[in-house]
């Protein structure tokens, strides 16, 4: 049996929307401090709709994926629908995570919520991404 | 059970410190071994001949080894052989066992539940190079020193290990001396060993899984780990497991005609300089080891990339290499091989190892440069890791 999803596969072998994007007028960093997972998104948002997104991410090939596929997930949506992403939802949109890659899914939950609540509180500092090497 | 259809033949697979594919003619003395199902210690002509085969697979293997028939001992594998080594000599004493702290998990599991039986046991680190200094294992032995077990080359690295300067020195102290030379065994000549004791596996050279064997050396003996029918004249109980040995015999005497190939070493060599050389067109690149090491293992980190994420993109590809030692694939602690060499964390967890064989063609080399080389740029870009500059 395979470990990834095609769909985990296809985004960690072909990841989309990399990058830090200029201009961005929301960040949202999170790190998982026990396996060193990182994802950082930078967000243009305009009228509450995330015209563009981009992510860079440090870690397993699972988070990798996940962060890729959150950016085109919410890309061209309500910035609000980053907020109502839970785990269990991104590990649908995978395709499936195997038990020990299901923390990705809770970090990517983490990120996008903190996207939105930073577009609403204003912030747009959040650290960026300082790879462990 | 379902078992998955075989590897696809464009499967480009760089694992072989892990496990090298079964030869052809390990494979075909495997499939001929099926109709010799005689026991070898029955008289009758269907043991006969079973037995007939297995003194001849002995002598195959004897050859591999550099010693006598009477000296092989077969085992379930490395880890088994490594255990006889280590338990048996200290079955029936205690005393003081000096290993390094870059041995495999077979021998460091080993000396610590010797540890805990009262054997007094000294870890040895490694130089930054990777390899042990022979000095620092001379300042270890004492009068009660019984055993000194070292492998030959480190399974992670490829590290070549001063067996011979560690042998005589510790036989001038009195001590026995147990090399593992699971990872040399078809690379290296293992046959002018002067070790009491040297370990083998077989499917690390082209024989079958679950098969291994302990070069014994005359005059020692060793307390057995498996009582029973006095098989392996009383050294390793149990009906021969002849399929094993017959592949294993099969693969060790391809690997004693290859190590005798000149030209076949020099394209090995030539290989390893072509892989090296193509990953090394990437700044941030690092070799985990110095010379002399094993030419078939590549054990390298990329700055601002995790390993096994790298290993991952690889395998999507078709390509398989390994984060470091097959047996803590998986694990999220770093190498302790590595960290023993004093390589931080960071750059242990940044770690492939690519260990080539005989099937391995420059084709497959290239294919595999490209990918890493592409596969670790895109992932620097991911991270937004900044690496300028050819190491």
């Amino acid at each position: 049996m395979p470990r990834f999803s095609p769909t985990v596969v296809d985004h960690f072998t072909n990841p989309r929307n990399i990058g830090q994007l200029a201009g961005a007028n929301v960040r949202a960093f999170v790190g998982n401090p026990v396996c060193g997972d990182q994802i950082l998104l930078t967000a243009h948002v305009s009228d509450g709709i995330v015209a563009d997104l981009k992510f860079q991410a440090f870690g397993c090939s699972a988070s990798l994926a996940v962060a890729s596929l959150l950016t085109t997930v919410l890309k061209g949506e309500p910035v609000n629908l980053a907020g109502t992403l839970d785990a269990d939802r991104i590990e649908e949109l995978t395709g499936g995570l195997a038990p020990d890659q299901r923390h990705v899914a809770a970090l990517a939950a983490d990120v996008a919520h903190r996207l939105a609540a930073n577009f609403r509180s204003g912030v747009s500092d959040d650290d960026p991404i300082t790879c462990a090497s | 059970m379902t078992i998955p259809l075989p590897a696809p033949p464009d499967l480009i697979y760089l694992d072989h410190a892990a496990t090298a594919p079964l030869c052809e003619a390990a494979e075909a003395a495997v499939r001929d071994g099926l109709r010799l199902f005689g026991n070898p210690s029955s008289r009758h002509d269907a043991g006969q001949s079973a037995h007939d085969a297995l003194v001849e697979a002995r002598g195959q293997v004897a050859a591999l080894l550099g010693c006598t028939l009477e000296e092989v001992v077969f085992t379930g594998g490395g880890s088994e052989a490594i255990n006889l080594a280590l338990q048996g000599t200290f079955a029936d004493r205690q005393g003081h066992l000096v290993t390094t702290a870059i041995e495999h998990s077979a021998v460091l599991e080993c000396a610590a539940a010797l540890s805990r039986r009262g054997v007094d046991v000294t870890v040895i680190g490694p130089e930054p190079s990777g390899h042990v200094d022979p000095a620092r294992i001379a300042a270890a032995l004492r009068p009660d020193t019984v055993l000194v077990s070292v492998m030959h080359a480190n399974n992670e690295t490829g590290a070549v290990q001063p067996v011979e300067e560690i042998t005589e020195l510790a036989h001038a102290a009195g001590a026995l001396v147990h090399i593992d030379a699971v990872q040399t065994a078809g690379k290296l000549p293992i046959d002018g060993l002067g070790a009491d004791f040297v370990s083998v596996s077989a499917h690390k050279f082209g024989g079958p899984k679950g098969i291994g064997a302990l070069r014994l050396s005359e005059p020692h003996t060793l307390e057995p780990l498996v009582y029973g029918g006095g098989q392996e004249s009383g050294r390793r109980a149990g009906t021969e497991n002849m399929l094993g040995i017959l592949g294993m015999a099969a693969a060790a005497a391809y690997a004693t005609e290859h190590l005798d190939n000149e030209l076949a070493g020099a394209a090995t060599r030539r290989l390893r300089k072509r892989l090296v050389d193509g990953l090394s067109v990437l700044g941030g690149v690092r070799l985990n080891a110095d010379y002399p090491v094993v030419p078939e293992t590549v054990s390298v980190s990329f700055d601002g990339i995790r390993g096994d994420t790298l290993a991952d993109v690889l395998d999507a590809q078709g390509i398989c290499v390994s984060t470091g030692s097959a047996c803590h694939a998986g694990q999220d602690s770093p190498s302790h091989v590595l960290t023993a060499m004093g390589v931080s964390v960071e750059q242990a967890k940044a770690t492939v190892r690519l260990s080539f064989g005989h099937s391995t063609t420059t084709a497959d080399i290239d294919t595999a440069v490209a990918a890493t080389v592409a596969a670790v740029d895109r992932l620097r870009r991911v991270s937004g890791t900044a690496v300028s500059g050819a190491s």
